[in-house]
């Protein structure tokens, strides 16, 4: 079964990976698709899977239960593995490309509680920094976006002197989210922040796409039956937690994700229900549109 | 407040999905059920906001990923849920089958059958039909939102006008559909549009009416506006009584008369009589019609009010007649139907709730023949007769809750409702409100808004919310970025963002929004367009496209890296003109040293090529002793020099020159970089294994060929010291 799909950046390709250790690859135009083709290589089920910047090239992650991390890459019609990572110990359960401001940089996430962060060079090495970021395991690891928050205000959105952010965050087993942000002086990452509030592990976790103002969102969801809205209104400031729901969902949350625009959050639950949260102008969450498999309507 | 819905569910056509080919797609269609119809699905308890909450629209997955005769509970006890993803350029998702076990309990051996390898495409697709209409709305748009309506208020009206008309046009291209439409799987859409669309030209106008027709009567409009959207009385009721003989004792006669006369269809009654009285022979009731008709003629006009009170004064006086005709003996010869109408005439509210239809109906009488110059504020207690009579205790529509809204001047409601409604509507009308001033949040205590961070324009929230629902068809790309450009802050970095993934499918589609970033200083964008279209065109092999990309993208090292792929590819297949490939980058673009270098080399190549021995050296000095050309060259130029140092009858290098030549030479070969410089000299035909070292020695032996040479020519410059070019 498909353990994660993602669109290319136009929207055009998607790649799915799978529990048969496979990573397929899709051309989506319209009502038309083509299987384009099929990678395998990995030892295991492939967890997730993550497209690079289109000026990078036609790049693709992904990590697996086998503990390692590959790099695909297309030319001229035909995929090859061009990276191998297999520092980790355990099982990589989440890879995310940088935004491509910050250049081709590749976060991993792994049971065995590290994040590394592959920094690939223009003559093919790459360099790895490896952090301990949770105890028990790391599920999920998302990346800011490269703008500041509020720098776009400043500056005039698109003005090319937005300031840039370099921070990710990270999804644990110990119940907790943090923030990683890279220290220029020192050139490592530093803990910068740790989100406390789901009272279980923490499945998955998102920042929000820089939507023109200075607040900054994340979204966090658990074992719990939660989701969390994280929210800092300038850097720098300290971050509110905020329930997308008063009552908990009906099963664990898998999955969040945000839209390009920023402002809708799609949460997969464990109840067989995709739900779509946007912001209303009075700052509340609601859902504002259900996906849900035939059955469960007819209670089967 | 209501949301706006992201995959509208106003059809379940309108829900495109990718049809079976490949396995993973098993049964990629997406069956609305239950999700509510738009204009008169949703419906709760009226006034009352608690009961605002619209039902969420809800999509299934079908046919279902669950096989046949499996329980939702095994099916999840099998470890099997849904998960989604969205489509970076578009709110359109995919739905796929997932693991529901992590990574720490998954089952190493897991049974997976075909419908665990679905995705369902959930593809928001817009019709067709539609496309004209929101490529027109939109040019009205930027001209509307461009003009001050205080400051040009004819031309803002001549713009905004343009948009009911817009709408009444594509009701026609509706209707007209409907026709040829009938027996296609489209109708049933074009019967939903059309009702849509209905909704919103009543919605529209009847805001215009309340909101920017301030000159007019509202009872006058009210009425205008209730005849263009609510059809009444029959016309074929009216042709049946002309032709009948006995108007009068016709059972639909005064029913037809009661009707015009709710409608304010004065000339209408009027006529109907005087038809009535030409055929009467009774003279008592002729001449009841006589005077009825004297009365009727006798409704002051609504279209305009007068000044000093005259025209209620005028209403007053009228209706002091009307009341005379009902103690007259007349109204004992017409009997009492006459008698109703008279209740009409004379605002008899009862009579009028009696008579009328709908709420709407019985406002714009009661409003006509009680208080026909009412001001547009004072409207509420009428209001709330009629909604009282014809609402109290039912389920309220949407679009009744709009009209509601508008009629009590409720901007900011009437824009909330309305984002439910239709997001074409709610945007347009915001613009239009805030330009007015209607949507001035300042006085309303809202802080908890104030500390989200939002800068609080709802106008910006439901202009997005459109441009939003529009980016599902790529093709509407201009007018997406046209409405998000115009949204603040915000919208703006929406944009930023969003018109880098639009897909570039051609050259021309690539220029026009490279264009569009250019001319709306999308600097970010730009940058990050021209790089993904200068890798793509590197891929291609299309170098000097590349170089030109990558330096509209503010990147000098990949514009390097692509030169010296130029030259190497130059160098070693010679197979393409240098100076036209040089010649196609632009001179507009701020200075770069490699491909500067580039177009010097080319000028110096053609020059050497049609045997301008002299001048190609001048120009290969000149490039030599030019600071910025980068070191890596001069290998190659050196190499280059060989030939003019050789020449059998022209000394082209003089004293000065050999000395430059020579100073270079000896920097390239005593440098520690050498290795570096001398990279893009040929490969000597050495085997791939060879070693850095022994290639780096091979290319040098090359170089040494040129010092020999150097030395000679520095010989016979000094025996002819002439001018360079001078021949032996």
């Amino acid at each position: 079964m498909i353990h994660d799909a993602q669109y290319d950046y136009y929207g055009k390709r998607l790649a799915t990976c799978s529990s048969d250790r496979s990573i397929r690859i899709f051309d989506v135009d319209g009502e038309n698709h083509r299987l384009a083709e099929t990678l395998k290589g990995h030892e295991g089920p492939v967890w997730q899977i993550s497209w690079a910047h289109p000026k990078f090239g036609c790049i693709l992650a992904s990590c697996s239960y086998d503990g390692k991390v590959f790099v695909w890459r297309e030319q001229n019609g035909s995929w090859s593995r061009i990276k191998e990572h297999s520092s980790h110990t355990a099982s990589v359960n989440s890879v995310a490309w940088a935004p491509h401001e910050l250049g081709p940089l590749l976060a991993c996430a792994s049971s065995d509680g590290r994040v590394s962060v592959l920094s690939f060079k223009d003559d093919g090495s790459w360099d790895t920094a490896t952090l301990d970021a949770h105890a028990i395991g790391c599920n999920s690891v998302g990346w800011a976006p490269a703008t500041v928050p509020g720098s776009l205000t400043q500056q005039g959105p698109n003005s090319g002197k937005a300031a840039v952010s370099k921070r990710f965050c990270t999804a644990g087993c110990d119940n907790l989210v943090k923030i990683w942000a890279y220290r220029e002086d020192t050139k490592t990452w530093k803990e910068e922040e740790v989100l406390e509030g789901h009272t279980d592990w923490v499945r998955d976790v998102a920042w929000a796409p820089n939507i023109g103002v200075p607040k900054s969102y994340l979204a966090s969801c658990s074992q719990d039956k939660t989701v969390l809205i994280w929210t800092q209104d300038t850097p720098g400031a300290p971050w509110q937690k905020k329930a997308l729901r008063s009552e908990k969902f009906a099963d664990v949350v898998w999955r969040v994700s945000w839209s390009l625009s920023g402002n809708i959050l799609a949460v997969s639950c464990g109840d067989n229900k995709i739900t779509l949260w946007k912001e209303n102008l009075n700052g509340d969450w609601e859902c504002v549109s259900e996906m849900e498999e035939k059955n469960m309507a007819g209670g089967n | 407040m209501s949301g706006i819905p992201l995959i509208k569910p106003s059809t379940g056509s309108a829900f495109g999905a990718s049809t079976t080919r490949r396995s993973i797609f098993s049964h990629p269609t997406m069956d609305l059920q239950g999700g509510g119809g738009m204009s008169n699905g949703i419906k709760d308890q009226l006034l009352d906001e608690d009961m605002e909450a619209d039902p969420i629209p809800t999509l299934y997955l079908d046919p279902s990923p669950i096989g046949k005769g499996v329980s939702v509970k095994d099916w999840t006890a099998k470890n099997r849920t849904i998960r989604s993803t969205f489509r970076p350029n578009t709110n359109e998702v995919a739905v796929y089958v997932a693991g529901k076990k992590g990574a720490e309990e998954f089952p190493i051996k897991q049974t997976v059958s075909q419908k665990d390898t679905a995705v369902y495409l959930c593809q928001a697709s817009i019709a067709e039909i539609r496309i004209p209409f929101i490529t027109q709305m939109y040019g009205v748009f930027l001209n509307t939102t461009t003009t001050d309506p205080y400051k040009s208020p004819e031309r803002y009206t001549r713009y905004y006008n343009q948009y009911y008309e817009g709408i009444s046009r594509y009701l026609l291209q509706l209707y007209d559909a409907t026709k040829k439409e009938l027996e296609s799987k489209d109708s049933t859409y074009i019967v939903q549009e059309i009702e849509l669309m209905e909704s919103v030209s009543a919605v529209w106008q009847l805001a215009e009416f309340m909101f920017l027709t301030p000159d007019k009567p509202i009872a006058y409009l009210f009425g205008e506006w209730l005849t263009a959207h609510d059809s009444a009385p029959d016309v074929e009721v009216g042709e049946t009584l002309l032709r009948s003989a006995g108007k009068l004792s016709h059972h639909k006669f005064w029913p037809y008369i009661h009707q015009c006369l709710l409608r304010g269809m004065r000339k209408s009654v009027v006529f109907m009589i005087e038809q009535a009285l030409n055929d009467e022979e009774n003279d008592e009731t002729a001449d009841a019609l006589d005077a009825l008709v004297r009365i009727l003629r006798g409704i002051p006009s609504s279209e305009t009010t007068l000044p000093d009170g005259k025209s209620k004064e005028r209403h007053r006086k009228w209706q002091e007649d009307c009341n005379k005709f009902t103690r007259s003996s007349h109204m004992e010869t017409l009997g009492s139907d006459a008698k109703k109408a008279l209740g009409i005439l004379t605002g008899d509210i009862e009579e009028i709730l009696e008579l009328t239809s709908s709420w709407e109906e019985a406002f714009a009488a009661i409003l006509l023949y009680t208080d026909p110059t009412c001001s547009r504020h004072d409207l509420g207690p009428i209001l709330k007769i009629c909604v009282s009579k014809y609402l109290e205790g039912n389920e309220i529509s949407l679009l009744d809750r709009i009209k509601i809204a508008i009629m009590e001047m409720d901007s900011i409601k009437t824009i909330r409702l309305c984002g439910t409604l239709d997001a074409w509507l709610v945007a347009h009308l915001a613009d239009v409100f805030n330009q007015y001033g209607y949507l001035d949040m300042s006085g309303i205590d809202m802080t908890d808004i104030g500390s989200q961070g939002w800068d609080l324009n709802i106008r910006d929230y439901f202009i997005i919310s459109y441009a939003q629902s529009l980016m599902s068809d790529p093709n509407l790309w201009e007018a997406i970025a046209g409405y998000l450009l115009l949204c603040g802050v915000k919208g703006r970095a929406m944009l930023s963002e969003w018109i880098c993934h639009v897909p570039l499918e051609s050259s021309r589609k690539a220029y026009k929004v490279l264009r569009f970033c250019k001319d709306h200083d999308l600097t970010d964008s730009l940058q990050s367009i021209h790089r993904v279209i200068a890798v793509e065109e590197e891929k291609r092999g299309q170098y000097a496209l590349a170089i030109q990309h990558f330096m509209s993208s503010k990147d000098p090292q990949r514009v390097a890296k692509v030169a010296d792929n130029l030259m190497q590819n130059y160098l070693q297949s010679k197979a393409f003109d240098l100076l036209d490939t040089v010649s196609s980058i632009p001179a507009f673009h701020a200075p770069n040293d490699h491909v500067d270098f580039l177009r010097a080399y080319a000028k110096f190549h053609e020059e050497y090529k049609s045997g301008k021995a002299a001048k190609a050296g001048s120009t290969l000095i000149s490039i030599l002793m030019t600071d910025t050309t980068p070191k890596k060259y001069w290998a190659i130029l050196l190499f280059d020099a060989l030939p003019l140092l050789e020449h059998k009858t022209v000394i082209v290098f003089d004293t000065n020159a050999t000395f430059v030549l020579m100073r270079a030479l000896e920097e390239l070969l005593g440098s520690q970089n050498k290795a570096e410089y001398l990279q893009l000299l040929p490969v000597p035909s050495l085997s791939k294994d060879s070693s850095t070292e022994t290639v780096t020695e091979e290319r040098e032996s090359y170089l040494n060929t040129v010092r020999l040479s150097l030395v000679r020519n520095l010989a016979r410059s000094i025996v002819h010291p002439s001018k360079p070019g001078s021949t032996v």
